[in-house]
């Protein structure tokens, strides 16, 4: 097939330009020289481009920015030309950079996380016509990383030879005079590579996963510690993308902390003193509370193109008014949201949280009793809490019949999540495959109960947006009618998943679950008490 | 990927400065491109500075004993990259003849470079033969340039009645006016008259302008000498309208 680039490092742009000057000899050529470039490398806070095996390139060209989708390795995938750098993946024109880049990044924001800026000199090997027939790039880059603690990294200076197709015969005899030259060694880290090891960014431990690595005999008060330290983490990375408001996921995955937080605190029970538990528990409930609405009205807005979609074409345009509605009050919920985040009570919570979680000694004070569980080695403690979770879970999901209200399925969703909390939380303890498959058999179910409950809130969301656009004036006729038809369809909807519940019950609460669920926490905690 | 050809029975009504043209600004946009140049003369070919040299010529490449992948060059510009006009493309129509299912043999060699490439421009030669023929068998959309004459609109026509004679769907018809002098009191009334009576007329229109001529002597897509001058303007309206009108 057709040969790829390869690259060389070179000691200083001086020796690269005189290996340059040292092809020029050989054959007719050019030299394009650029005295400041610069690329952007764009990816998401969580960097899911990175996570997925790619990197997405901007550069400024002429008046337009060309964005360059490339594996790790280098492979180009895609190239689109647009007039700004995207905030989003929904800003970019319809194109196959965009249809790849969305199942990825949704509705994340992607940001600059890497600045290259560099001289380039890159010299056009040409045939009798003056045409090119390969290209040498000479790269002596300096990596930015906005917001880090290292700000700056000088990279290796790469020489790279680029084919160009067709023109195999004088790319290999070009590779032939390269590898000759004095000073040339090849290389198969990229730019990108160099810059974030020399910057120090670890971008695959960047996902949502707890990733808390416990060992079975460490007392309990201890790992719970460590459980809260790393969730404490979590809150305060997002708190400035949730203050920014730089895209949904910020608060959303700020929240999810919050409620980890709670459920550890309440669910890991008797490792903390008891006063401790009672200053906090309410204080993170505050927090949750203070944080809903926006997170509401954010996901409200995020399912508005799935709401349109849902509608005949000729009414669709009859939500703009919701639309509207929802932004105006998405903007007054995120004021009120970053004066909570600024007020006295949430920066002492955080401080003294912090404080408590550091404390050497382990206690507020030293003439606190140590708790009853705290010293109790936490692989015992995990399993009987896991235990006692799934079994209540078990119970309240056999007492739900075909004609059971709403009521104990959206408790058994809450049991659920506790359940979930503790799995992951515990996750290390265990062995990972086994672990694994019953998160994914609960996370099933999940979904299930998950979405029952979220279809009912948004009707009763509708509902009470519509009323509220009649009160302000906002909504005319047909914009309640387009809305009433949205409740219809989420209604059926419901109908629909709660008709699935039997099911998906009856999936998770197989005997061969049970017996996993009873081999891997029933028997250490037994054994225990 | 999608098939264009430029085309029109008449020679000089600035097919290849189209072909040229459009693909360059395809490959801009970031699509991947390819321009196949079945021209003998080659036109497209010298644009890019490409030797017009297909080893073992048109007979070989339509026996499919030379994979079309092998004959592939790139340009000067990222992501554009052209199949060479050969001398022996002349004699296509015999080749063609010779082989067991001559309409669609072209088409049948294309079906590999579907995966490697967004857009492909046949730029065909003026005449109206068995290769034609093929070229409309394997295209998705025919550009005709229509310089604005009462003989050119005619041909326009009787090119639109065998399209709808023969049947099929394909290739859909995008005529656009070119060469087009706004001083002439007669094309300003053609171009009027020619928009009302074609309904599938591009509502670009590409003037009259010695830069597109220049073209052979820069060696380069307009965009690269004058890409601030009107005619390049023109064309990056075109593609603009082109895109718009096939993704309805």
């Amino acid at each position: 097939m057709n040969p790829s680039p390869l690259s060389f490092e070179v000691e200083s742009r001086d020796q690269g330009l005189q290996a340059l000057g040292r092809v020029a000899e050989t054959c007719p050529a050019r030299v394009q020289s650029h005295p400041e470039r610069r690329s952007a490398y764009l990816d998401t806070f969580d960097w899911r481009i990175y996570r997925n095996g790619g990197s997405l390139l901007s550069s400024r060209e002429g008046r337009a920015t060309v964005l360059r989708w490339k594996s790790l390795d280098g492979t180009p995938h895609h190239r689109l030309r647009v007039t700004e750098p995207p905030a989003f993946v929904w800003d970019l024109p319809a194109s196959p950079l965009k249809t790849a880049l969305e199942p990825l990044v949704e509705m994340r924001r992607l940001m600059t996380r890497l600045v290259l800026v560099f001289p380039s000199d890159t010299l056009e090997v040409l045939d009798v016509n003056q045409k090119i027939v390969a290209r040498i790039r000479l790269e002596a880059a300096t990596a930015i990383a906005p917001g880090s603690s290292t700000p700056e990294a000088t990279l290796p200076i790469l020489l790279t030879a680029d084919p160009v197709r067709g023109y195999d015969k004088q790319f290999r005899s070009l590779l032939s005079l390269l590898k000759r030259l004095p000073g040339l060694r090849p290389t198969a880290s990229s730019q990108f590579d160099s810059a974030l090891r020399l910057l120090g960014i670890e971008p695959s431990s960047s996902d949502h996963k707890l990733r808390i690595r416990l060992t079975p005999d460490i007392p309990s008060e201890a790992a719970a510690r460590r459980i809260h330290a790393r969730l404490l983490e979590t809150i305060r990375l997002n708190e400035g993308g949730v203050r920014e408001d730089l895209d949904t996921e910020f608060l959303h995955d700020f929240r999810v902390a919050v409620r980890r937080t709670r459920s550890a605190l309440t669910q890991i029970k008797g490792v903390y003193p008891q006063d401790v538990t009672e200053r906090f528990k309410p204080e993170f409930a505050w927090l949750g509370q203070v944080t809903g609405p926006k997170r509401d009205l954010d996901v409200y807005l995020l399912k508005m193109p799935e709401y349109r979609a849902s509608l005949p074409e000729h009414i669709q345009e009859h939500l703009e008014p919701l639309q509207e509605y929802l932004s105006r009050h998405q903007g007054l919920e995120h004021r009120r949201l970053v004066q909570a985040l600024d007020s006295e009570r949430y920066v002492r919570l955080l401080q003294e949280w912090q404080e408590f979680l550091t404390d050497s000694n382990g206690r507020g004070s030293p003439d606190d009793a140590v708790a009853p569980q705290a010293e109790v080695p936490i692989g015992r403690t995990a399993s009987t809490r896991i235990w006692k979770a799934y079994r209540k879970v078990l119970k309240r999901g056999r007492s739900i019949g075909e004609d059971s209200p709403a009521e104990p399925l959206h408790r058994l969703r809450i049991d659920c999540k506790k359940l979930r909390y503790l799995l992951e939380f515990f996750r290390s303890l265990y062995d990972e495959q086994e672990i694994g498959s019953l998160v994914k058999a609960l996370k099933r179910l999940q979904d299930n109960l998950g979405d029952f409950n979220d279809l009912e809130i948004q009707q009763a969301s509708l509902r009470r947006f519509a009323d509220d656009m009649f009160q302000e004036g906002l909504a005319t006729g047909d914009t309640l009618m387009a809305m009433g038809r949205l409740v219809d369809r989420l209604e059926a909807k419901q109908t629909e998943e709660r008709q699935k519940f039997e099911r998906e019950f009856a999936k998770f609460a197989s005997k061969k679950n049970r017996a996993r669920f009873r081999a891997l926490f029933a028997d250490q905690s037994t054994a225990a008490s | 990927m999608r098939v264009f050809a430029t085309y029109n029975i008449k020679g000089g009504v600035g097919k290849t400065a189209t072909a040229v043209n459009l693909a360059y600004l395809a490959a801009r946009d970031g699509a991947r491109t390819l321009i196949w140049d079945l021209d003998p003369q080659a036109a497209a070919t010298f644009y890019f500075r490409i030797r017009a040299k297909v080893k073992g010529g048109a007979k070989k490449l339509l026996k499919g004993k030379r994979p079309l992948d092998a004959t592939i060059r790139g340009t000067d510009f990222e992501g554009l990259d052209l199949l060479p006009a050969d001398f022996t493309y002349r004699n296509m129509d015999l080749d063609l003849v010779r082989s067991k299912r001559p309409t669609q043999q072209l088409a049948s060699l294309l079906l590999p470079l579907s995966l490697q490439y967004d857009y492909l421009f046949l730029d065909c030669a003026p005449s109206i033969s068995l290769v034609s023929e093929s070229v409309f068998v394997a295209t998705d959309f025919l550009l005709v340039p229509t310089i604005p004459t009462t003989l050119s609109l005619r041909t326009l026509d009787q090119l639109d009645q065998y399209l709808q004679e023969r049947g099929a769907t394909r290739p859909r018809i995008l005529p656009f006016l070119c060469m087009v002098d706004r001083r002439k009191s007669l094309h300003k009334r053609i171009c009027a008259g020619g928009i009302e009576h074609h309904p599938d007329m591009l509502e670009t229109i590409i003037p009259y302008s010695s830069l597109v001529e220049q073209m052979g002597l820069h060696r380069a897509p307009l965009a690269e000498f004058a890409p601030t001058a009107e005619p390049a303007r023109a064309y990056e309206d075109l593609w603009a309208e082109i895109v718009n009108r096939i993704s309805l």
